[in-house]
């Protein structure tokens, strides 16, 4: 109270202007009443970018559809988006600024596990609702916050199954990237390899700047599993994708991947990713009418070459359509009510087909799709449908317990 | 035994790509003590030339060995002319002009190609050793490294182009008033050094992948080999190359590859704290 | 050996005390006064938030201005000890709650941890390039060990060291005997602003010291100063410390300010930054390091505001020219632009 009344008090005073005057110049875009204003926080420029610009185009793309079409509750939607530059100093920032002094309503945005770590406490602290939208290890809970994409129990089981029954296989060899996504990711795999009937002989972790892989294939046929399951992430272990089949162990031992996306399918060539199996919930390729009235529109905006997306980009385009819903069912923009009305399990229907609000965990129910690249294509072979987050499900239930704000590890068995 | 033969291809591999992406940066730095933190936008220029040029349509190996040096040549030439040319005794100012032009060229890449790029396929087959498969291309890379550092060599050592270059590096005003131009000596050395190191990217191209930002993955070791190899360019870097890429590649068979990195970085600042002057400062003194 | 007291002034750039002192004392005032009115006045939290920031960078900046500016040591590592201070901050307040004992901690470990490293890089003799590897490959060793610690075992106390995902959540500082008092993000500028302050006024005073003397007589010859009984490499250790505390104490409210710390503040790409806003601001000097991380650190933030050009594009146009142009560094140019301007008014030129 003293505060504000001190300020005030100041402000009548009339030192406040000339000091404002003498203060260094933020500039802070003028928020226009009569709209609501999204906050999009990706990195496009830097390291990240193979994965932010799918995701920000995607949140543009959304936005201006919903605005064409009358917007939400009858305001137009104002987009502010800032570029971290795959930089986690600035997610703070950013963030920061989208909070306080963009006074966003919603914010839609963070890409790897660390900026939404970087990102979630500040939206906390200044109540801000906030969607997170790439596959992750799973565990955020928190009652503003609602996470789109996949976690590992969603999508590795399938992949997992579908890949040891085509090869028969018994021993896996897991690769993964060393952070806590690749150490969880192996953990289920693990578990998996053991549920269907295998078990995993090798576990090896690389950290994000690796790029030379001799040294691991040597080690793998050495061990001579039936299968290879990657978890490895980002531009420097692409390197993997490309020394493996110059080693010609291409024909010799199936790799099946939790991560391969087109993201890393732009970087190498057809015969490079030939037969590599993969999982998500969204693949360009789905065969479906949404999905080809979807890339239709999306082609007309981004042009008829447009670079192939994935389910980054749908996972936030998504997010934004669920958000949407949600805010007409609560009649208001309201952060209380908005989130009130997604605990009601507010479902949309994607290009990727039905995605559903898990009240509990605050992430959704969703299809895994698995692909085995032919000739530099995504070939759908199988859909499993309904898969829910079964992982973060055996440590958050934010019905039961509203106030966590937290991100669990989980503990697989 | 096998396994001991393809380490030992994959121990010679690291050292010989260690020995390449450090190559351009030891002539740079050896040779005119130019701190270029461009040098894996070098490297990363080079590995788009080939690629470019591969589909272009033209051969693989005219782009990797032709092509794609002779880019980053010309662009090292260009730099040097207009930007590093006014810098020369400011070392810190290079500094900073060098690491504008790293953002410049990542974001120059990233504008015209955007964040992803496929690149070319290693063009050889693999070979065997007994039950292990390798990929010859990792033999072609080992051949490169010592073709590289046996050209550098040569020309230092027996050439008229080398003899005027090392002239010119320990005493510029003696070399000028013997009626050679410093400054076109500048100029050419940096060229050479910035080929090297384009030469070196292109010959990567095929077993990484291919970003604006995939130079960041090399610049800190090239720059630990070519201080840690000291003031002699040719001995110093290829015996800091083997030291570090030994200790490296065997400590990442031994344990991962985190602990091979860790490995390299705590040999190069033991190396240092017993020979302050890196390796040719106390052996191989009087060597190239 | 003790540190001795008693060089010749004369010819040291802070030998003539008036100039030298209105300067500082002008600009402490100045700058003590829009810390203590800008929360009263500023309305929107997010400058001061941004300020906030800014201000923990300058300390950063300030903490290599004095190791390299003016102790001549050129430490491509500064990171290091800024990174070892928020981790420290980190684990010992998570552990502790109280931010009493995390904050000296974050600031006396990586003090101990530049004496230690400079114990053995100077008395080993090693000269100034290779110092400068030195403090990059240990930064680099940091990065490459705390991104490898996503595993459980990686757990000092109740702190998880989390890897490549960093720390989150870190408690804020508080009031020492009341830590249920919420600190606010007006109270966070306040702090912020007295150490700036604090760790300026505290390294113009070493600089003037008998101590900091010293120190420049080494810059500048240290075969001389050798030769007039100084233990040189006592004498760069010490000053090295210095540097690795301040450095300490940025990370600590850089820590504070995230709430959050991660292994990108050991990378190369920060090391590097940490040497630009330096060069940019003006070598030598212990204002200038603090106006070129402010600068720096606003341009790049401003551009991420934008999509139609990209960031690396412009930034690196930015550094080209301005090394090209501006070649002292910002605070040179405008000291240089004020001389010329006093000197042209008749009459009030006469220092």
């Amino acid at each position: 109270m003293s505060k504000v009344n001190r300020r005030t008090f100041l402000k009548a005073a009339g030192i406040g202007g000339a000091a404002v005057a003498a203060a260094p110049t933020v500039i802070v875009k003028p928020a226009r009443a009569d709209t609501i204003r999204v906050g999009g926080l990706h990195d496009r420029t830097g390291v990240i970018g193979i994965y932010g610009n799918e995701m920000a185009d995607a949140l543009v793309f959304a936005v201006d559809e919903i605005n064409a079409a009358g917007g939400v509750l009858g305001q137009q939607l104002e987009l502010i988006e800032y570029d971290a530059q795959s930089t986690m100093a600035n997610y703070s920032q950013y963030a920061q600024r989208l909070a306080t002094a963009d006074k966003a309503d919603v914010i839609f945005g963070g890409i790897t596990s660390a900026s939404r770590e970087s990102i979630r406490p500040v939206f906390d602290r200044f109540r801000k609702l906030y969607f997170y939208s790439t596959f992750y290890e799973g565990g955020v809970c928190d009652r503003t916050v609602f996470c789109n994409a996949e976690t590992p129990a969603q999508i590795n089981g399938p992949l997992l199954k579908y890949a040891m029954d085509k090869f028969g296989a018994k021993t896996v060899y897991t690769i993964a990237a060393d952070y806590i996504y690749g150490q969880i990711t192996a953990d289920w795999i693990k578990k998996y390899a053991k549920d269907f009937g295998g078990e995993v002989i090798a576990e090896e972790f690389f950290p994000l700047d690796v790029g030379d892989f001799a040294s691991t294939i040597t080690k793998i046929q050495q061990a001579d599993p039936d299968l290879v399951v990657s978890a490895l992430v980002g531009g420097n272990h692409i390197g993997f994708y490309r020394q493996w089949p110059a080693a010609g162990m291409q024909d010799k031992i199936p790799v099946a991947s939790t991560v391969f996306g087109p993201w890393e399918n732009a970087f190498v060539s057809a015969e490079e990713s030939e037969g590599i199996m993969c999982s998500y919930h969204y693949f360009q390729s789905i065969d479906t009418p949404a999905n080809h009235a979807f890339l239709e529109r999306w082609r007309a905006r981004y042009g008829a070459d447009a670079q192939e997306i994935g389910t980054l980009a749908i996972c936030t385009y998504n997010s934004v359509n669920m958000w949407k819903k949600a805010v007409e069912q609560a009649g208001t923009i309201d952060r209380m009510a908005v989130i009130e009305a997604l605990e009601t399990g507010i479902s949309v229907e994607g290009p990727g087909g039905t995605v559903t609000m898990d009240p509990p965990t605050h992430h959704t129910i969703m299809s895994a799709a698995i692909a085995e690249l032919n000739g530099g294509n995504f070939n759908i072979v199988e859909v499993a449908e309904n898969r829910t987050p079964d992982d973060t499900a055996t440590v958050c239930d934010l019905i039961a317990n509203p106030d966590q704000a937290t991100q669990y590890r989980i503990k697989v068995d | 035994m096998d396994l001991a033969g393809i380490i030992a291809v994959q121990i010679g591999y690291t050292v010989a790509s260690l020995a390449l992406i450090s190559a351009g940066l030891a002539v740079i730095f050896g040779m005119m003590r130019v701190i270029n933190l461009a040098h894996g936008e070098f490297l990363m220029l080079g590995a788009y030339a080939v690629v470019v040029s591969t589909k272009a349509g033209i051969n693989f190996w005219v782009s990797m060995l032709v092509i794609a040096p002779l880019f980053v040549g010309i662009v090292g030439v260009i730099v040097e002319r207009f930007i590093v040319r006014f810098l020369y005794g400011r070392m810190m100012d290079t500094l900073i002009a060098t690491w504008g032009l790293s953002l410049l060229f990542i974001g120059i890449i990233t504008t015209i190609f955007g964040n992803a790029t496929e690149s070319v396929v290693s063009p050889l087959g693999s070979f065997e050793i007994g039950e292990f498969a390798e990929s010859q291309y990792r033999l072609f890379i080992i051949f490169i490294g010592v073709l590289v550092i046996g050209v550098i060599f040569a020309v230092l050592r027996y050439s008229r182009a080398g003899l005027i270059a090392r002239g010119t590096m320990q005493n510029a005003d003696m070399a000028a008033a013997l009626g050679i131009s410093p400054q076109r000596v500048y100029t050419i050395t940096f060229g050479v050094g910035a080929a090297l190191t384009g030469l070196a990217g292109a010959a990567l191209a095929p077993v990484t992948g291919l970003l604006p930002t995939m130079g960041a993955a090399f610049i800190a070791k090239a720059f630990i080999t070519v201080i840690g190899g000291g003031e002699a360019i040719v001995t110093g870097t290829s015996t800091a190359s083997a030291l570090f890429g030994t200790v490296n590649q065997v400590t990442t068979f031994l344990s991962t590859p985190v602990m091979g990195d860790v490995a390299l970085l705590i040999a190069a600042v033991i190396l240092l704290r017993l020979l302050p002057q890196g390796i040719t400062g106390r052996f191989f003194r009087r060597w190239l | 050996m003790a540190l001795r007291i008693g060089i010749d002034a004369q010819g040291l750039s802070v030998g003539r005390l008036t100039p030298a002192l209105t300067g500082p004392l002008a600009l402490v005032v100045a700058v003590a006064l829009v810390i203590g009115i800008l929360p009263l006045v500023v309305s929107d939290i997010f400058i001061l938030l941004q300020l906030t920031l800014f201000m923990a960078y300058g300390i950063l900046a300030m903490s290599l201005g004095w190791v390299w500016g003016y102790g001549g040591i050129f430490s491509f590592g500064q990171a290091a000890f800024y990174g070892l201070g928020g981790y420290t901050y980190a684990v010992v307040s998570i552990n502790m709650g109280g931010s009493t004992a995390a904050l000296f901690a974050g600031v006396a470990v990586p003090a101990l941890f530049a004496l230690f490293l400079g114990y053995f890089m100077f008395y080993g003799r090693i000269s100034t390039v290779y110092v400068a590897v030195i403090t990059l490959v240990v930064s680099l060793i940091f990065y490459k060990f705390l991104g490898h610690t996503a595993g459980y075992e990686y757990t000092i106390g109740t702190a998880h060291l989390g890897g490549f995902n960093g720390m989150p959540a870190l408690p804020p500082i508080n009031t020492p005997g009341d830590p249920m008092r919420m600190i606010w993000p007006e109270d966070m500028f306040l702090i912020t602003g007295i150490c700036l302050l604090l760790v300026y006024v505290g390294l113009r005073l070493l600089m003037w010291s008998s101590f900091g003397r010293a120190v420049a007589a080494v810059r500048e010859n240290e075969i001389r100063a050798e030769l007039l009984g100084y233990d040189t490499r006592l004498y760069k250790m010490a000053t090295f410390g210095v540097g690795g505390a301040v450095a300490g104490l940025a990370g600590v409210l850089y820590a504070n300010w995230n709430s959050y710390v991660s292994p990108t503040v050991f990378d190369l790409g920060f090391s590097a930054q940490i040497i630009i806003w330096v060069v940019v601001g003006g070598l030598g000097t212990l204002v200038g390091p603090l106006v070129g991380a402010m600068i720096l650190g606003f341009v790049t933030i401003e551009l991420g505001t934008q999509q139609t050009v990209d960031v690396n594009l412009i930034l690196g146009v930015i550094l080209v020219l301005f090394v090209l142009a501006v070649p002292e560094g910002v605070t040179a140019q405008v000291r240089n632009l004020y001389a010329r301007l006093v000197e042209r008014v008749p009459g009030q030129g006469g220092a």
